[in-house]
């Protein structure tokens, strides 16, 4: 059942803060903060998501899943392409109507265990109740 | 907290699509538009973390983030291109993102 995944670690991997997703963050939003907003708000749950199938391992569809929700703490910005230690674990999973809801909790930390930022993302996938049971 | 209200930059298609390079987000219901009508929507919309984002961003404007350790926010209406926002913070840290008719974010600071 897709809710005793609840808790499980879904991945954990290794990334960079880019240096150059940086600078195409500041240049989208095109003003004075932006630099400084990019070195937080560089990694988002969808990214995560993507990068790891994690959306994928809860028979949720990511074209037809939408942000409801997004809560980052920090304890510093990220430095530009510092390697970054990634743990995705699946806070939250439940079915509501005809939706499936999807909490996920991604801790950022340097190689060396200090934590950078913690994220929880909401995933709203429309009509994805019930799906993928099996494959879990 | 420092109460402000502040425009935020005017995202439209393009923008959308840059974001979602930037960010790793290539749903294509940010920039396809037969994709988003087939999900009964009337056009594109933005990513939620570009709203998210542009509320940070009017924050990181008017009083940077050193002294702030967190945002927590709720995306509440899609967006869609070209409206004109407005970001709003209160005192305690109650942030809004918003065209004067629909809100599209409600969430909260928290300070370091």
């Amino acid at each position: 059942m897709i809710p005793e995944l609840k808790g499980t670690v879904l991945k954990t991997h290794k990334t960079r803060a880019h240096a150059a997703r940086m600078a195409d963050l500041e240049a989208t939003l095109g003003t004075p903060s932006a630099a400084e907003t990019a070195r937080v708000a560089l990694f988002f749950g969808v990214t995560i998501a993507r990068d790891f199938d994690v959306l994928e391992k809860m028979g949720m569809v990511l074209n037809e899943t939408l942000m409801g929700g997004h809560e980052i703490a920090w304890t510093r910005p990220f430095e530009p392409d510092e390697e970054v230690d990634v743990t995705v674990t699946l806070a939250d999973v439940q079915d509501k109507g005809k939706n499936r809801i999807a909490v996920i909790e991604s801790i950022f930390r340097t190689p060396g265990g200090e934590e950078i930022q913690k994220q929880y993302s909401t995933f709203v996938h429309l009509g994805g109740a019930g799906r993928g049971e099996a494959a879990a | 907290m420092k109460a402000f209200t502040r425009k935020a930059p005017v995202m439209g298609t393009e923008q959308f699509v840059r974001f979602g390079a930037a960010v790793g987000d290539f749903n294509p219901v940010h920039y396809d538009l037969t994709f988003a009508k087939q999900l009964k929507l009337p056009a594109v919309i933005g990513q939620g973390p570009l709203t998210f984002t542009l509320a940070l961003d009017a924050v990181a404007a008017e009083t940077g983030l050193d002294g702030i350790g967190g945002f927590k926010a709720r995306v509440t209406a899609p967006l869609f291109p070209n409206a004109g926002l407005t970001v709003t913070c209160d005192g305690d840290g109650k942030v809004a993102v918003s065209d004067g008719e629909t809100t599209y974010l409600t969430g909260e600071l928290t300070p370091r």
